[in-house]
This record gives C-alpha cells, structure tokens and sequence, in this order.
C-alpha cells in the first residue's frame, strides 16, 4: 500500500469540489479531537432529494482531506438514500487504502462520517 | 559531533527493545521512554521469586515482598529528597492530580480562585475544570512571556489573596521549556496558596529536589524514567498529608481499625494507599530510579543537551520550531507549512523514525498559540545525533514528496 501515491498527492495539492457553495440545504462540521482535523460539507439539494452540488472546506492530512476530495466527487448526483448507503468499505476501497491503522483509519472516516451527518439531518429536517 | 560508540554501547544495554531494533529511531520520549533493564529485572524477580501480597502475611514470601516494595518506596524518596511516609503510590500523573483535584477543592468556594499555566496538559486542566463546575471557584491562568516562558512575572500577575492553588508543569511537554519553580513557588506561599507541580516530564531529566523546591505536593509517572507503566507517584508535604488532606480511596491496607459503624484511618504513607497497590510497578519504579541514580542524572542531562542543541541546530533551517532555545530541555515542537503532522509521522514512520504527532494532550496551548497541532521529538538518554540525523533525513524525504 502507497499512502503517498502520486494521485493522492495530486489530489491532495489540488482538491477537488474544495470551498464553498452560494447556496446550500444543509452544512455540516465534523473534527477529529485527535489530531484537530477539519471537514465541513456543504451540499444543495435538488427537488427530487438528489445531491444537485456539493462542496467541502478543511484542514488536515492527506488521507482525511483526499478522502474528502474522492467523497464529494462520489456522492454528487446521487439520491440522498443512495448516498447514506455508501459504506466505510467503500470509502477505503475508494482512497485505495485497505490497511490503514485505527488512527489513520479516523482521518480516513472522517469525510464520510461528515457526510453521514449532513445526510441525517436533512433528512430529519423534511 | 557523533557520540563515541561505547558510550553508546554501553546505555542501549540497557534497553532491551531498542538493543535488539537497532533501526529504530525512537524520538517519542515525552510520551514514554522505554524500559531500562533494571526494572525490567526486579518485576521478573518479583514475580518469580518474591510473588505475594504485601502488609498482610506472617510468612516469609510476603515479607520479603514488602520488603521490596517499601525499599522502592525508599529509593523514590531519596530520589526527590523526600521523607519516607511523604511517597504515596498512585497509577501515574493523572491519578495523582485527580486526587489532589477531589481531595483540595471541597475546601474552595465561589471567592476562591486557583492558578494554573497556559502550557498545562490536560492532567493538570481537567480535573480542575470539573471541580470548578462544582464548587464555582474560579481558574486563572498565568501567561507565558513572548519566548514562549513562564516566569515569576506570569504569577504575580494571576495570584490574588484569593488564590488557593497554584498548580503548574515544572517543564512543558510542549515547549520543553523549564519553569522557575523555587520563585514561582515563593510567590505562591506569599499568598498562602497550595502548590502543586507537575514533574512528569522533569523527573527523568533534572534533579528533583522537593525541600529546596519546598512545594506542598510534587506528582509524576514511572513510565516517564525509564520504568514500567501503571506506576506513579503524589509526593505531599509531611504536615499537609497528616493534617490537611482526607484519604481519598477506602478499603483495605488505609485502615487503622474498622467497626460496622466507622474506621479509623493508618499513618502515612498507608492511609493513602487503600488496596493491593501496583507491587511490580512500584518494586519496578524503584528499580528504574536507581538505575539513574547510578547511571548519574547531571551526566545523562549534559548527554541530552548536546543531543537537543544538535536537533535544534539541523532542525532551524528545516522546519518552524514552536518557541526559543532557551531555557528548554529534551522536547522540540515544530511545524511544516502546508504539511500536516500526521503525514510528517508517517513518512517518518516508513523511515522507523516515532516522533508525537496533534496537540500532546495540551490543546488549549496550541490554539493559544495558533497551531492546528504539530509534530514533536523528545529524547532519552538513550538517543544520540545520529538518531537527530535520521530524523533530518525523514524530514527531507518528507519536505520533497509534500514540494
Ligand atoms: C506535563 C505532563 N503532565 C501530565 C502527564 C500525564 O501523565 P500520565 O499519562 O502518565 O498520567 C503528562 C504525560 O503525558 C505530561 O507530559
């Protein structure tokens, strides 16, 4: 496993769907108190429930804010129940780093978890 | 600069784990250091040829295991300039502030107010914090100076006859830095205020000397000075243990008779020691002290220095580093614009070099400082400038994959 691939470091110096929307749902912050990782994610929601735009802001390493980067690019278009469904597996499968130790495995969640929480309280809200 | 390869021999002797990987660059020192054999052995001896528990039995197995234990008790004392009955046995710094935490703030109230530092580390905030919530006395804290210090100034601007405690890190796990103790100490006991410090990251390093500090309590942890984890020590003032602090566990060994109705509490130490205390750990502890005590702490301190000066000269180009030279023993903190920590440690990992990497359990420090964590070396008397060269290596292969 190369955490430091050339695509994740790619990814890394140039992210992407990285700042903010005009308009958005719903916002949603997670940190991780560990290391002082950031990730908010922003996304506007399109009639049908759908992921019309999605955006993300933070502060952190390469695992968690590539992680964030591949997330947003993943999830964009899809219906909020499909999105909920998108799993930690995948999340991993999808950075290509499947033997993460549990302290890199929170950086490497932390997008997701984000997105998780974003997802729950739109829902909650209609 | 590079350190003769006998002496170097003859400390890795000491160290088993890093005896036998002799790749490893082991830089996380502050966390914990690693076990010196000594201690190592009076565990294993302990428990194959002296297993009992102690205070209890005629026979002699447990005899000569408290013999052992209170003769770790004894080399602990005369390791901080301590009377006997003054060294109670606790897990570590955080137990030991925990205790004084619960057992000195039902005496404070709303007026009150205790000191404590801007470079504490959460053992010496929290438990605080939550006393405060309970009993409504308030926390200052003292300021560090544009060095990144703590000095007498600091204090004398925070302490007020209201002070009750003043409780403070004798050197920052952050900075390295070494705080004035006597002075602060002085002003402290002007206002008759309680002091507390913080030795965790002073005990393997410097000379501890409570009378001449002459604070009230002094706390740290065995696995800080090359001794085994679980163990630590609450070094209290002789009269404040016996007429001012109230036993703060209940149960066997801290009794001094028992009825359904009530109990009577043991002299000192034992009073604050209730249950089977960590035998091993403390027979281990001792061990670990003795070893520096033979080994010569001023010796392994001049060691260090040259270690320390050495990174702080190959780092400075290199990376930013968080406060001055001065003043500052075995710990650098630093940063790479536009690099996160965590991704620092893991190249370096790859390179078998463990730094600390985030905020060093002390957050309110780093965001009082601006910084969103940062990477951090502490050495042991075991590490020399090869291990710093190693180190600079990591940092370049780092800077080159992150250019
Ligand atoms: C200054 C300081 N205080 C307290 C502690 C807590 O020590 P322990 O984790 O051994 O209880 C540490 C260690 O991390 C420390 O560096």
């Amino acid at each position: 496993m190369e955490m430091y691939s050339e695509l994740i470091l790619d990814l890394y110096k140039h992210p992407a769907n990285k700042g903010n929307l005009p308009n958005y749902t719903v916002r949603w912050e997670e940190h991780n108190p560990l290391c002082g990782d950031t990730v908010a994610i922003e996304i506007d929601f399109g009639k049908k429930g759908e992921i019309k735009n999605i955006a993300w802001q933070g502060n952190g390493c390469v695992v968690s804010q590539t992680a964030a980067s591949l997330l947003t690019d993943h999830v964009k278009d899809k219906t909020t129940k499909v999105a909920a469904k998108f799993s930690s597996e995948e999340m991993l499968e999808l950075l290509g780093l499947t033997k993460l130790n549990p302290t890199r495995l929170r950086c490497a969640l932390l997008g997701l978890k984000t997105l998780q929480k974003a997802l729950a309280s739109y829902v909650a809200r209609t | 600069m590079y350190m003769s390869r006998t002496i170097d021999k003859e400390i890795i002797k000491n160290f088993t784990l890093l005896k036998t990987n002799q790749s490893l660059v082991y830089l996380d020192n502050a966390a914990t250091t690693q076990t010196c054999v000594a201690a190592l052995k009076a565990m294993d001896d302990y428990y194959t040829k002296s297993r009992a528990n102690i205070h209890r039995g005629v026979y002699n197995l447990s005899i000569r295991a408290t013999e052992q234990y209170e003769a770790a008790r004894d080399q602990v004392a005369s390791y901080i300039n301590a009377d006997r009955e003054e060294i109670i046995f606790t897990s570590g710094t955080t137990h030991s502030l925990n205790q004084l935490a619960y057992s000195l703030s039902p005496r404070l109230s709303h007026r009150d107010n205790i000191v404590l530092t801007r470079l504490e580390h959460h053992a010496n905030i929290v438990p605080w914090q939550q006393m405060a919530k309970h009993y409504g006395f308030t926390i200052r804290y003292a300021e560090l100076n544009k060095d990144g210090e703590l000095n007498a100034n600091s204090f004398q601007k925070v302490i007020n006859a209201n002070t009750k405690i003043v409780s403070f890190t004798l050197v920052s796990n952050v900075l390295g830095t070494v705080a004035p103790g006597q002075e602060i100490i002085k002003l402290a006991q002007a206002s008759k205020a309680v002091t507390i410090v913080d030795a965790a990251q002073a005990a393997a390093h410097i000379t501890l000397d409570v009378k001449k500090l002459n604070c009230d309590f002094l706390v740290f942890s065995g696995h800080k000075m090359y001794g085994p984890t679980g163990i630590g020590v609450l070094y209290g003032k002789k009269i404040f243990l016996e007429e001012h602090l109230e036993p703060f566990l209940f149960g066997g060994e801290m009794v001094q008779s028992v009825s359904y109705e009530n109990a009577t509490w043991a002299e000192l130490p034992y009073k604050f020691e209730a249950g089977t205390p960590n035998i091993a750990g403390a027979i281990g502890l001792g061990a670990a002290v003795g070893w520096i005590k033979k080994a010569g702490i001023k010796k392994m301190a001049t060691q260090e220095e040259k270690v320390i000066s050495y990174a702080f000269k190959k780092l400075t180009p290199l990376v930013k580093i968080v406060g001055t030279r001065k003043n500052r023993i075995g710990i650098i903190s630093f940063t790479i614009p536009g690099i996160h920590p965590h991704d620092i440690a893991e190249v370096l990992n790859q390179n078998q070099v463990c730094i600390r990497t985030g905020y060093h359990c002390a957050e309110p420090l780093h965001h009082h400082l601006g910084l969103n964590g940062t990477a951090r070396l502490s050495i042991g008397v075991y590490n020399t400038t090869k291990d710093i060269d190693a180190l600079v290596v990591g940092i370049k292969k780092v800077k080159k994959l992150f250019a």
